[in-house]
């Protein structure tokens, strides 16, 4: 295996069975992919379709019926491997009597991870996800956003060289889903390897270097985003500072038919409700108690 | 004891000493070793079931090695031995006593057994014990404290901001109404029920509580998914097991150990019959001797009065009666040996024939003793007293000479001095002389009905009979002669004496009774260790329902032990299942001979079946009555560390095997399915 991979999956299947053995469901088929070091990686698809399997047989949490794992070059079942993971569950499985800071320094101890190294790296984790103020509380009194966010912190104690995320933005509000997506970029920044799954297309779309697309278990789709929702067929153009007006649009309609083409549509473009939502809210946050004004530009 | 140390031992029996950890050691390791060897042929079949070319996470998961393999053909070929000694009827054991139907079954401890087939057995079950270990040896030692300590404080946590702990609390209530319960209860009897009842509840508190919390433990685990965030960290399935289990263990360690401090305070505190506390308020350190009924008459063996359930026997009372019950001491403490004079506590059951008189004791004469002194019974020509017997390889009539020169040095002394009693003038005298002739005797002691009687002999008596080596019986080499011997005679005509082993001993000392309640304790800590254990065990694979109640209910048969030995040696009256059902169908009497014909051997044959099922069910189920000391607190004896060392070496025996199991149940668990 090349060094810089850091996942690989040879027909890793799993068959789902009943108390007496008997076949329920395939979850995974022959699945083969690799991962490679530093690249964000989406595992897609829609629910069932294999994505929670893939990332649990990884883990170890579940044994392949067939093919095998492997990570960091090491076998699935092998627990060592761990140490150079961090994972964030699809649900923030926490023990909910315990507050951030126990949370951070039990699963500190799990690494064993000494005392010092422990507190301080609790402490950067904490301020990082933004929970400094509710540290003492247990996360029973949590909401799910600050489940998810303490969850990440644990993910990250050992500062891992692979972090998995299953369904990362699950349960975080447009403010909270683009922190999740700049602190995944940041991680890739930092020479980490990301798996992240999925059934949120624009998330994935946004973060992800390379997705693998799975359906009913089997793998449909798998390369670079960019060239995997390139349209080829089409050609984009974009201008500021310009009206639209019948005139202009005549003439562009003949330049392209000129370079053999044929002209679909002029118009303003849109931007996505996200990205409106996260303006007014920053602009809310600069300008308390004014209503937001939009851009005249977009006018 | 059963567990894995195989072996019961009936609360009327000794408690286990150091001596029979060889024999436990050996027992164990035939019974662990037997189911290691059929979990090993298990799981050997189940790793070649899969395919040959498994993946590497597979072979990881499920590994056999050559290790395992070598043990397991070893300790096959071990057991093939043991079946073919069985088939030629070599090499077997010696058979165990016999024991009459529906009669107690003492269970003797242990004793290794050097015959070829018990030896066989002990080598194939080492041999499989080492292959399915290996990989559990293995992993062992990829435990780090680190982790240990974080999934022990978590249980601990857990349980503390439960609140389940505030249940220790309802120990205060029977302090609070004690007046209510103990309004039935005689004054002497108080202190002994106060403490078997607070034993009782602090034992029923934190088994329960303990019970529910490592029941439920691992299975709300997989069922809140919260193992996921667990087993994805660098972390061995079985750490979570252990960590699991001390930190439950320490949790109810501490409690237990804050019930134990409350009830010792409130017990101390108590307005007690004086008497009651000064009888039971002790920790009494006792000699024991072993008892043996003799008259005269040859095989006597003490009178069955018909007293059911009564395990004493009697002897008759009258001046001219030979029957005695002798109480034969082969040690003496070097304690002992120092001291001015050794007290002799006893109880004995007066049964009476005639009425008697009201409020007057049995009469009673004590003779003590020692190896240099031997006593024989009397010839029927002579009236009831027992004579001075020959040494071994002595002359004839040498004993007799030695009663003439004690008699002699008796008519030397000043009138009255042989009635001397220790602190009086007399005393050194008659210690001098005690120790001169090895011999000892005490009239007109005055017993009462199962009432503690206490007599004061001269310490010279264990000088004397510590010295020189007291050899063996003549013409029996294998049994030694006792060093010290008690002699008691009933001398009222008409009333019966009914004594058994442990109404009569030696005071050796006493020891604060504060020490011997938390000694007391050290047995529900066992106890606790092993609900903890084999909850834990349980949950490994079942759900918290499940575990709960298969552990209630091995724990709880555990208290049958008596019932489940029975039926492991098919000795119950009216015998086995099949042969039960049979009589029933025939509508037969339990007493009924059951027959000779072909059909009785085969019902026969199939209750042999059965027994031989029951020992291996008994093989898993604690024998719990093995860490109860509550009697032995409440009656004011002390109790002897190594007991509670042999309790700590069956909880580790009878614990292994278990989470061996534990071990292999988690590692293949699908957590996440």
């Amino acid at each position: 295996m090349p060094s810089d991979v850091v996942v690989e999956t040879r027909s890793l299947t799993k068959i789902y069975r009943d108390f007496w053995g008997r076949k329920k469901k395939t979850a995974l088929n022959a699945l083969d992919l690799k991962i490679h070091k530093g690249e964000i990686f989406g595992l897609l698809g829609p629910n069932g379709s294999g994505k929670t399997t893939t990332i649990k047989l990884l883990l170890g949490l579940l044994f392949p019926t067939a093919g095998d794992a492997f990570v960091f070059g090491e076998p699935a079942a092998k627990v060592e491997k761990n140490e150079r993971i961090g994972y964030l569950p699809e649900e923030s499985y926490l023990y909910r009597f315990l507050n951030a800071e126990e949370t951070l320094d039990f699963y500190g101890r799990l690494f064993d991870i000494d005392a010092a190294t422990r507190r301080r790296r609790s402490a950067e984790l904490i301020e990082m996800v933004g929970l400094s103020a509710d540290k003492k509380r247990i996360l029973k009194e949590y909401s799910k956003g600050m489940r998810q966010r303490i969850g990440l912190a644990q993910a990250l104690i050992n500062d891992p060289e692979l972090v998995i995320l299953d369904e990362p933005t699950s349960g975080l509000d447009p403010l909270g889903t683009a922190w999740m997506k700049k602190l995944i970029l940041d991680l890739r920044a930092k020479g980490k390897t990301v798996l992240m799954c999925s059934h949120r297309l624009d998330d994935v779309q946004d973060v992800c270097d390379r997705i693998a697309i799975l359906y009913n278990g089997d793998l449909q789709e798998l390369g670079a985003v960019s060239k995997l929702v390139e349209d080829a067929a089409r050609l984009e153009l974009r201008a500021k500072k310009v009206k639209e007006t019948p005139e202009l649009r005549a003439e562009l309609e003949a330049v392209i038919r000129k370079h053999g083409g044929e002209l679909e549509s002029v118009g303003h473009p849109t931007t996505t409700l996200e990205e409106l939502f996260l303006r007014i809210v920053e602009e809310s946050k600069s300008r308390p108690g004014r209503r937001y004004q939009a851009p005249v530009e977009a006018k | 004891m059963t567990g894995l140390f195989g072996i019961l031992q009936l609360d009327r029996g000794d408690p286990f000493g150091y001596s029979a950890i060889v024999g436990l050691v050996q027992a164990w390791l035939q019974d662990a070793g037997g189911f290691a060897a059929v979990g090993l042929v298990v799981y050997l079949l189940y790793a070649r079931s899969m395919p040959t070319d498994k993946s590497q996470s597979e072979r990881l998961r499920v590994p056999v090695s050559t290790w395992m393999l070598a043990m397991t053909v070893l300790s096959l070929i071990s057991y093939g031995g043991v079946l073919a000694l069985l088939i030629l009827n070599r090499g077997a054991p010696p058979p165990p006593p016999e024991v009459a139907l529906g009669a107690i079954n003492k269970i003797q401890p242990p004793v290794w057994q050097s015959q070829l087939r018990p030896l066989l057995l002990t080598i194939a079950g080492a041999f499989a014990l080492l292959g399915i270990c290996e990989p559990f040896v293995k992993d062992l030692f990829k435990v780090r404290g680190r982790r240990l300590f974080a999934l022990a404080k978590l249980g601990f946590k857990e349980a503390v901001r439960s609140k389940l702990l505030w249940l220790g609390l309802l120990i205060l209530p029977m302090f609070m109404f004690r007046n209510v319960w103990m309004a039935g209860v005689r004054p002497a009897d108080e202190f002994r029920t106060l403490i078997s009842i607070s034993a009782l509840v602090i034992t029923v508190l934190v088994l329960f509580t303990a019970l529910i919390l490592s029941s439920f433990s691992i299975p709300n685990d997989i069922k809140n998914l919260t193992i996921h965030t667990v087993v994805t960290k660098p972390v061995e399935r079985f750490e979570v097991v252990l960590g699991r289990f001390l930190g439950y263990l320490g949790l109810t360690t501490i409690a237990l150990s804050a019930m134990t401090a409350v009830s010792l305070v409130l017990i101390n505190s108590s307005t007690i019959d004086a008497k009651a506390e000064k009888e039971t308020a002790t920790a009494r350190v006792p000699l024991r001797g072993k008892i043996e009924f003799a008259s005269r008459k040859a095989g006597f063996e003490g009178t069955n009065v018909g007293r059911e359930f009564d395990y004493r026997k009697y002897i008759a009372g009258h001046p001219n009666s030979s029957e005695r019950a002798v109480w034969h001491f082969h040690t003496v403490p070097s304690s002992m040996k120092s001291m001015e004079s050794v007290p002799v506590e006893f109880t004995f059951d007066v049964f009476k024939l005639t009425k008697g008189v009201e409020n007057k004791p049995v009469d009673v004469t004590l003779r003590i003793v020692t190896h240099q002194a031997p006593q024989a019974p009397p010839r029927p020509d002579q009236r009831g007293e027992w004579q001075w017997g020959d040494l071994p390889n002595e002359q004839r009539g040498a004993g007799e000479d030695r009663k003439r020169a004690y008699e002699a040095d008796v008519a030397a002394l000043p009138r009255g001095t042989t009635n001397a009693r220790p602190g009086t003038p007399g005393w050194a005298s008659v210690n001098q002389l005690a120790e001169k002739h090895g011999y000892y005797e005490l009239r007109g002691v005055g017993v009462f009905d199962y009432a503690v009687g206490r007599v004061e002999i001269p310490a010279g008596l264990l000088r004397k009979a510590a010295e020189g080596d007291p050899g063996t019986e003549p013409g029996k080499e294998a049994k030694p002669r006792p060093r010290l011997s008690v002699y008691v005679k009933c001398e009222d005509g008409g009333q019966l004496l009914g004594m058994a082993e442990p109404d009569l001993y030696l005071l050796e000392t006493n020891q604060p009774f504060s020490v011997n309640f938390v000694k007391g304790m050290v047995g529900v800590w066992c106890r606790l260790c092993i609900v903890i254990g084999l909850a834990i065990a349980c949950s490994t694979y079942l759900s918290g329902v499940l575990s709960l109640l298969l552990t209630a209910m091995v724990f709880l048969l555990g208290y049958t032990s008596d019932h489940m030995n029975d039926l492991a040696k098919n000795q119950n009256v009216g015998g086995g299942p099949f042969q039960a059902v049979s009589q029933i169908m025939r509508t037969e009497s339990p007493t009924t001979p059951f027959g000779e014909s072909s059909g009785a051997k085969v019902v026969l044959l199939a209750d042999k079946g059965w027994a031989w099922v029951v020992r291996r069910i008994q093989n898993v189920i604690p024998d719990v009555e093995s860490f109860t000391w509550t009697h032995f607190v409440s009656e004011g004896f002390n109790v002897n560390i190594e007991y509670l060392v042999i309790n700590l070496l069956m909880v580790f025996g009878y614990l292994l095997p278990w989470a061996v199991l534990a071990y292999y149940l988690m590692k293949s668990r699908e957590v996440a399915a």
